[in-house]
Parts: structure tokens; C-alpha cells; sequence
């Protein structure tokens, strides 16, 4: 739920591949709890656009969060600021086990030598996810689309984020687990967790957004608040 | 039976070398899948400029092993900062499985290269860190060097598996191999532990040159055959097992020495090839690779 | 949820593809049958024989030209590599098949032709179609059996063959041990020594030719499009019912049966075969010829190999420090233009003829805009 003052404030964002522009100088913030979907059609600049919030890609323009503007092309100071993109393809790692690939999600944090007492510090998570509780030692490349997007959510959980970047959560899911990750997704958004949510389909956005922000050919129209 | 357990101890001996490349070479792979066929010519370069420094320069031994530990991992890190960082970290360059084979392979024809302008064509032997006659327990006689070998491959590998199996930062480099995308979505360093782990192989390889050169010798010739043993070594650990490459190693050295000892002298070598090729090529699941059907 | 307010650049497109439009196409009937003058008419591809021509007439005026001497002799060894690397370009560089079997194939070659002309009798003729066919069944008998094996456990089996294949021949006292064979005959006997390598060379440039001629006739077929899709994706190119076995043995037993004849000319213009040719310094440089030249390029692989076997053995700096050089200059290529110097003249020539291209449709569309192009104007867009 919104609780006022902005989180994330992305200002004049820029990304470019070569002389292709996917992103142009685009601006918006996301409240503090607020729950802000990225909505637009295939090859937009919407995954574009959260890879380079994330740092994953270099940005032109200013990304700050709670203030504190992130460097360029840095994930590491991103992850430490508590800003964490679950991304797109969710890019596990498939010969980890389920627990290695949650826990792994700590390692910008976690002061810890042992893969077993880092494991302790955030098995937690496991209580947002308990259907991976019978996967935790199963290799990640051999589960379902489902129970990877799961473990994708749970690794995103176990790095403490204060912001959660959400790119196309639902893509390649059956209905039945989308539902599931989108029953999630409610639960999140009651809390002070916020939420910037990129989705393709916007019958799904709307279950769960506060604002919805539409992109096209790189471009952001004006922002819109959804109805309850 | 004292020539099998001589035989035996001959084959631990060499086989540890390749079974510590071979562990090398695996957690670097498992690290960004690259296989490091340099891992010879930086051990080349132990024994090399260890005896060198020592022999000719008169270097106290223990200087001259970390002179040469030392720039040996700066030639790595060059490398990696260089090369590696253009190739991986920019994404331009060859990739795919010309990018497995020929960085590394470029490196070691430039590290071969070197050592024959800087050292000549004469084989070297650093000096022994455990001098002193063979030990012997009755008939069986194994070199004070072999059981330094054999201990330190032993001890080398088991450092390396209980670092990947263990610790958070093993298996933040196994993430690395495996999504580079996921990894640095949680704020792992690819590049680092890349660039880390090539600098401390490098330096074991050139370490475990420096104990076993007292044994064979080495010229500057001498580090793409046992590269390529390595990476047979580390291919029947799947190339992602050091404990494993390491038993791999020792096997091959064992059955190196005993074709040798039971078979043929002159053909051990040549056997040893042929039986290694024909597994790799009727059973590459051994590698962790599957064949097509027949 | 209100319609969005119109960016600077680009609004939602509210019209969907079944609009008008879309909605007349369906309306229409089904396409009309082609008429006669539209049937696609075979045309013959001239590219493979004008090498083969250009190549073995070029080829025989250079050493006619150099008239026997050392750098014709040079030439020549380069012009054997030449058909080795040729076979390359389509084995390693268009279908990437990573098998490090070349320089083996090649001693199959040149050993083959060196025992039976010394040991049999054999003439250069006889020799020459006996090593073709023993490369053909023995790569054929291999291939069966290692191109099964997935990329990487193929790159590293058929590194392990010089090892061992090499130590076989240097311990055989019936091909010579380390002294090799010697007393091979050349491919076309003159008068002297000089004529004599003017004429095998041009029998070697004849062969080249041929070589570069069949691997481009493979490269613009309908086999070198599966050849490509194979390269790129392979579960892709056998969903689209590429034959992945078949093609891979035919790769195979083309680039060793290339390889073997490449080891023929390079004994026949030297007289002598000593285990170095199949030796991994031996495929080390075949390597290099095919990476630096560019390893999709056959007229890269012909002047790569030509030229690098001519700097090799050109000063006694490149000669010491040839591991250096060739090191840096693999670097370099992998790192900067992975496709070889090949590759970069012809991204050059490229961005060159996509301008002239530009210039020339701005001219054309100038032209028919000036003439009052009407319908012929519409008819053109």
C-alpha cells in the first residue's frame, strides 16, 4: 500500500543498443509501498527499461532510490540499495539446488563463510513459498516453469528488498500458477513492499497495480491510476 | 610386487599433476566456461623460472618460488584484464566453442613462445623443496618429490571441493558459469571470481611445477601435452568436479605407468592416447555429454 | 481505463491488423495460379568453376612466373596447406565442426603417397587417387563413429590423434622413424629441377583449384543452407529436417579427404615426409592459417595459408619467435574480427558497396522522378 514520498524516481532514463533506441529519456516514480505496473506491447522497451533500473544494462539519466541516486551499470549497488529485479527467463542456476539458488539471493548481504549458515539466515522465505519446501534439494534446471518462477520470487525475497522489480512474471506460465504468483504478488502489495511490476497483459496488471504507466516505442504516456 | 607398487608410485606421481590441472581447469570452467589450455605452460614457467632465479641468479629458493608465483599471477591477470575483459566482460569477440578453446590456446602458443626466447630450449629443474635419497620401505622406492606431488595434489584438491561444496563464494562462482544474467541480478562479480580463480590455478599450476620438475624436468616445450591430459582429467569430471579430475588424474598417471611398465615403453604413451580417445568418443557421457543414438 | 495522451513520438495504434484492409485482402479470392513465365528457372551457380578456373590459371602464372625457385617452392608448400585449409573453412569454419583431425589426415596423405611410390612402385597419378580413396574409407570408418560424439568431446578426442598418431609414426621403422621417407616423386617430371616445380606446382595450383571449387559448390547449395542451420542451432536445423548425422560424416570425410590430398602436394613438392606433418604443431598451424585469414572465407584460407607458410619461413626474427606472433595475432583476430582478416575486407567492401548501393537507388529514384514517372513512378516504389 502507498505510504507517501517516493521510492524509486526514474528520471529521464535513456537505453540505447548500438544506434537502436529502446528507451527514451523516460521519467517516473514509484511511491514508497505503491504498486506500479510498466504496461505495452512485445519489444517496447518495457524489459529494457527495469534491466536498466536494475543495472544491468547502461542507462542514460538518474535512477535514485529513497533519494540516493545508483551508479550506472552497477547490479551490486542496486541489490545493497534493496532495489532486486526478478527478471524476465528467471535465470536460475540450473545445476544449484533449489536452496542454493534462494540463498545465492543473499550473497550482496550475507557476511557469511558457510553455503549452510547463509542458507539459515534466509530460509524464511521459504514460508512465502512452501510448495518449493519439498524441492529444496532438487537441481533448479529440473523443476517446472513454475516452481522456477517460484524459486526466482524466493531468491528475489531472500535480498531483504525494499523495492522489487517484477519483469513479465507470469510469461510462459499456465493460468493455474500465474494466478498463484499473482495471489503473491496482492499479498506483497498489502504490505509497505513496493512493487514495479512490467506486464504485457493488462487485464493482469490491473488485479494488482495502484498505477499503471504504458509504454510504446520506447515512450511513456502519462500515468494512470487504476480503479480498485 | 615391488614392480607394480613402484610402477604404482611412479603413476601417483604423474597423475597427480594431471589430476591438480585437471582440478584446475574444472572450477575455472565451472567459473566461464573457458578451458584453460595454458595450465601447462604456467607450471612450464614454475619450474622454469624457479630454477632460473635460483640456479643461475642465486636467488634464496623461497624468493625466488614467490617472485615466480607472483609474476606468474600477473601474467594471468594481464591476460584476464586484457583479453578475457574485451572477449566476456564487453562481449565482443569470438564466442561459443571457439571461445572455449582458443583464448587460452593463443595464451599458451605466446607463453611457449616466450620462454624459448628468455630461456632457450634446454630443460630445467628447480630445485627439490624435500631433498634427499628415494624413501624406501623394503623393494618399494617412491622420490621424496612424488610424495610431495601426491600430497599437495591430494591436499590442492580437497581445498578446491570443499570450497565449491561448502562456502558461499564457491558457489556464487558456480553461479557464475551457469547464468551471468542471474548472478549479477544478485550482485556476484563474474568478472572477478574469472578473473580470482584464473590467477590462483595459475599459481597452483606453476607451484606444482616448481615440486615436480626436480622429478622429470621441463623445457619450454613441456606444457601442452600435460595441458591436455589436464583437460582430459577434468573432462571425465564432467568439468565441474575438482575432487573428481583429481581422481581422474591420478588414474591415468596409474594406468600411463602401468602400460608402460607391463605392456610396452616404447608405445605406454601412445596406448595411453588411443584408450583415452576411444572413451571419449564411444562413451562422452563420461564427460557429461551425451552421444547421439547409433 | 481512459485512452492515453498522445506522446511526442508514436501513439497506441488503436487499428488493429483486422481492419479495412485486412478485411478486403480476405474478402478476395485465392491467388491465381502462376503463368508459365513466372516458374522458377534453374540457373547453373558460375562462382565454383570461375574459381576453380581463376585460381589454376592465376596460380600457374605466379610460378611460372617465379620460374622455380625457393619462393616458388614456398608458393608451393603454401598452395598444400591451401587445400588442407580449404576443407577447413567448411569443416571447422562454416559448419563448426571443431575436430582437430586435419594435420592426421594429412599425414595420411603424405605418408600414403611417400610408401606407395617408394615402397609399391606407385606412380604420382595412382598415388594420388590411392590416398583419395584411403582417406575417403578411413575418415569414412572414423566419422562413423566420432562425429556421434557432441562438440566438445569430438574437439577433444581429435586433439589427443596427432599425440599419439605421431609417436606411431615416429617410432616406425618402416616409414622411417624420425628420418621419414624421402625420394617422393614430383607430380610432373621436367627437364631440371626448376621446370620440374613449375610443372607439380601447377599440377598442385590444378588441385587447389578443384579443392576451392567443390567446397563452394557445397557452400552455395542446398547442402551449405543445412551446413549453416546446423552451425547456428542444431536441435533448429533437425526440427527442419537437416539429416545431423548425415551431414556431419559428409563434412568429416570431405575435410580429410581434402586434408590427405593437401598432404600429397605438399610431399610431392618436397620429396620428403617426416612425422612433423602430422604432428600438433602441425595442426597448430593449420589453425592459425584458417583464424587469422578467416575461417569462413575460402579465398582467405588460400592466401592465409600461402603467406603465413611464406612469413614462417621468411626471416630467422619471425621464425624464432613464430609462437609469439602467432599467438598475438590469434588474439587479435578472435578479439577484433573473429571472421579474419577475410572478414574484415569484406565488412569493408560491404559498407563500401551498401554506399555505392544508396547512391545508386538515390540516383535511379532522381532520375525517374525527373522523367515524370506517373505510373512508372508507383509501379517502381
Amino acid at each position: 500500500m502507498p505510504s507517501g514520498g517516493a521510492a524509486l524516481e526514474v528520471d529521464g532514463v535513456s537505453v540505447s543498443y548500438g544506434k537502436f533506441v529502446a528507451v527514451e529519456s523516460v521519467t517516473f516514480s514509484v511511491g514508497a509501498g505503491e504498486c506500479v505496473a510498466v504496461i505495452g506491447p512485445n519489444g517496447h522497451g518495457k524489459s529494457s527499461l527495469v534491466t536498466a533500473i536494475a543495472g544491468l544494462v547502461r542507462r542514460g539519466g538518474t535512477v535514485r532510490v529513497f533519494g540516493e541516486a545508483l551508479p550506472v551499470g552497477n547490479p551490486r549497488a542496486a541489490v545493497l540499495a534493496g532495489l532486486v529485479l526478478v527478471p524476465e527467463r528467471r535465470h536460475l542456476y540450473p545445476e544449484l539446488t533449489t536452496r542454493d539458488n534462494i540463498m545465492l539471493g543473499s550473497y550482496s548481504r550475507t557476511r557469511r563463510l558457510r553455503a549452510r549458515q547463509a542458507w539459515d539466515d534466509v530460509s524464511g522465505v521459504i514460508d512465502m513459498f512452501p510448495e518449493l519446501g519439498r524441492l529444496l534439494d532438487q537441481k533448479a534446471g529440473t523443476l517446472s516453469g513454475g516452481q522456477q518462477q517460484m524459486v526466482a520470487l524466493a531468491r528475489a525475497m531472500a535480498a531483504a528488498p525494499r523495492i522489487l522489480l517484477l519483469d513479465e512474471p507470469c510469461l510462459g506460465l499456465a493460468e493455474a500458477v500465474a494466478r498463484r504468483v499473482y495471489d503473491w504478488l496482492r499479498e506483497m502489495t498489502a504490505t509497505d513492499m513496493t512493487i514495479l511490476l512490467v506486464e504485457e497483459n493488462p487485464a493482469h496488471a490491473i488485479l494488482v497495480a495502484d498505477r499503471v504507466v504504458r509504454m510504446y516505442k520506447g515512450l511513456v504516456g502519462r500515468p494512470e491510476v487504476t480503479s480498485p | 610386487m615391488s614392480e607394480f607398487l613402484n610402477l604404482l608410485a611412479a603413476g601417483l606421481t604423474s597423475g597427480a599433476i594431471y589430476g591438480i590441472f585437471g582440478a584446475c581447469l574444472a572450477v575455472w570452467f565451472r567459473v566461464c566456461n573457458v578451458l584453460n589450455l595454458a595450465v601447462g605452460d604456467f607450471a612450464m614457467l614454475g619450474a622454469i623460472g624457479t630454477a632460473r632465479l635460483v640456479q643461475t641468479d642465486h636467488l634464496p629458493f623461497a624468493a625466488g618460488v614467490l617472485v615466480v608465483l607472483a609474476a606468474v599471477g600477473l601474467i594471468a591477470w594481464i591476460f584476464d584484464r586484457i583479453v578475457l575483459h574485451i572477449a566476456f566482460d564487453r562481449g565482443s569477440g569470438a564466442h561459443g566453442i571457439v571461445g572455449v578453446f582458443f583464448y587460452t590456446f593463443g595464451l599458451s602458443l605466446i607463453l611457449e613462445g616466450a620462454a624459448r626466447a628468455v630461456f632457450g630450449t634446454d630443460p630445467y629443474s628447480a630445485p627439490a623443496i624435500w631433498p634427499g635419497p628415494a624413501l624406501a620401505i623394503a623393494d618399494f622406492h617412491v622420490q621424496r618429490a612424488g610424495v610431495l606431488v601426491f600430497a599437495l595434489a591430494v591436499v590442492s584438491g580437497l581445498i578446491l571441493w570443499a570450497y565449491l561444496r561448502f562456502t558461499v563464494s564457491g558457489r556464487a562462482a558456480s553461479a557464475c558459469g551457469e547464468s551471468v544474467t542471474g548472478s549479477r541480478i544478485v550482485g556476484i562479480d563474474s568478472a572477478l571470481f574469472r578473473r580470482r580463480i584464473f590467477i590462483v590455478t595459475a599459481a597452483l599450476a606453476a607451484l606444482f611445477g616448481i615440486v615436480e620438475s626436480p622429478l622429470t624436468g621441463f623445457t619450454y616445450l613441456s606444457g601442452p601435452t600435460i595441458s591436455l591430459i589436464g583437460v582430459v582429467a577434468a573432462g571425465f569430471a564432467a568439468f565441474r568436479k575438482p575432487g573428481r579430475a583429481v581422481v581422474a588424474g591420478l588414474a591415468i598417471g596409474v594406468a600411463e605407468a602401468m602400460l608402460g611398465g607391463y605392456v610396452s615403453t616404447t608405445y605406454n604413451d601412445v596406448l595411453l592416447y588411443a584408450v583415452l580417445f576411444g572413451i571419449i568418443i564411444l562413451r562422452p557421457e563420461v564427460l557429461g555429454l551425451s552421444a547421439e543414438p547409433a | 481505463m481512459s485512452e492515453p495522451a498522445a506522446a511526442d513520438r508514436g501513439t497506441i495504434d488503436s487499428s488493429a491488423a483486422t481492419g479495412p484492409a485486412a478485411a478486403a485482402a480476405s474478402s478476395a479470392g485465392p491467388p491465381a495460379a502462376p503463368g508459365p513465365a513466372a516458374r522458377h528457372v534453374r540457373r547453373r551457380d558460375p562462382v565454383p568453376l570461375a574459381a576453380t578456373v581463376a585460381i589454376t590459371v592465376l596460380g600457374g602464372l605466379v610460378l611460372t612466373a617465379l620460374n622455380g625457385s625457393y619462393l616458388g617452392l614456398t608458393v608451393t608448400t603454401g598452395v598444400a596447406y591451401a587445400v588442407v585449409t580449404v576443407g577447413m573453412v567448411l569443416q571447422l569454419g562454416y559448419s563448426r565442426q571443431l575436430a582437430f583431425s586435419q594435420s592426421v589426415f594429412m599425414g595420411v596423405g603424405a605418408y600414403g603417397t611417400g610408401v606407395l611410390e617408394t615402397k609399391y612402385g606407385f606412380s604420382s597419378l595412382e598415388s594420388l587417387l590411392a590416398v583419395i580413396a584411403l582417406a575417403a574409407v578411413a575418415s569414412l570408418l572414423m566419422g562413423a563413429v566420432v562425429t556421434r560424439a557432441p562438440g566438445l568431446a569430438l574437439a577433444l578426442a581429435t586433439l589427443l590423434l596427432p599425440l599419439f598418431v605421431y609417436q606411431l609414426a615416429a617410432d616406425s621403422g618402416w616409414l622411417g622413424s624420425f628420418s621419414g621417407i624421402d625420394g617422393v616423386l614430383p607430380f610432373w617430371n621436367g627437364p631440371d629441377y626448376e621446370s620440374t616445380l613449375v610443372r607439380s606446382g601447377i599440377i598442385s595450383v590444378l588441385l587447389l583449384g578443384l579443392a576451392a571449387g567443390l567446397v563452394l559448390r557445397v557452400m552455395r547449395s542446398g547442402v551449405g543452407l543445412q551446413l549453416m542451420a546446423m552451425a547456428s542451432d542444431e536441435r533448429l536445423g533437425e526440427s527442419i529436417g537437416v539429416s545431423l548425422r548425415q551431414r556431419r560424416l559428409e563434412v568429416f570425410v570431405l575435410g580429410s579427404v581434402l586434408a590427405a590430398v593437401g598432404g600429397a602436394v605438399l610431399v610431392s613438392a618436397q620429396g620428403l615426409v617426416t612425422p612433423d606433418v602430422l604432428s600438433e604443431t602441425s595442426e597448430i598451424t593449420l589453425l592459425l592459417m584458417l583464424f587469422v585469414a578467416g575461417r569462413k572465407s575460402v579465398i582467405g584460407a588460400i592466401l592465409g595459408a600461402i603467406v603465413i607458410e611464406y612469413l614462417t619461413t621468411s626471416t630467422s626474427f619471425i621464425s624464432t619467435n613464430i609462437g609469439i606472433i602467432e599467438g598475438i595475432a590469434l588474439l587479435v583476430i578472435l578479439l577484433v574480427e573473429p571472421d579474419g582478416v577475410a572478414g574484415a575486407v569484406a565488412r569493408l567492401l560491404g559498407r563500401r558497396t551498401d554506399r555505392w548501393a544508396d547512391s545508386l537507388r538515390s540516383w535511379s529514384a532522381g532520375r525517374f522522378r525527373a522523367g515524370g514517372g506517373g505510373d512508372g513512378a508507383r509501379n517502381a516504389a
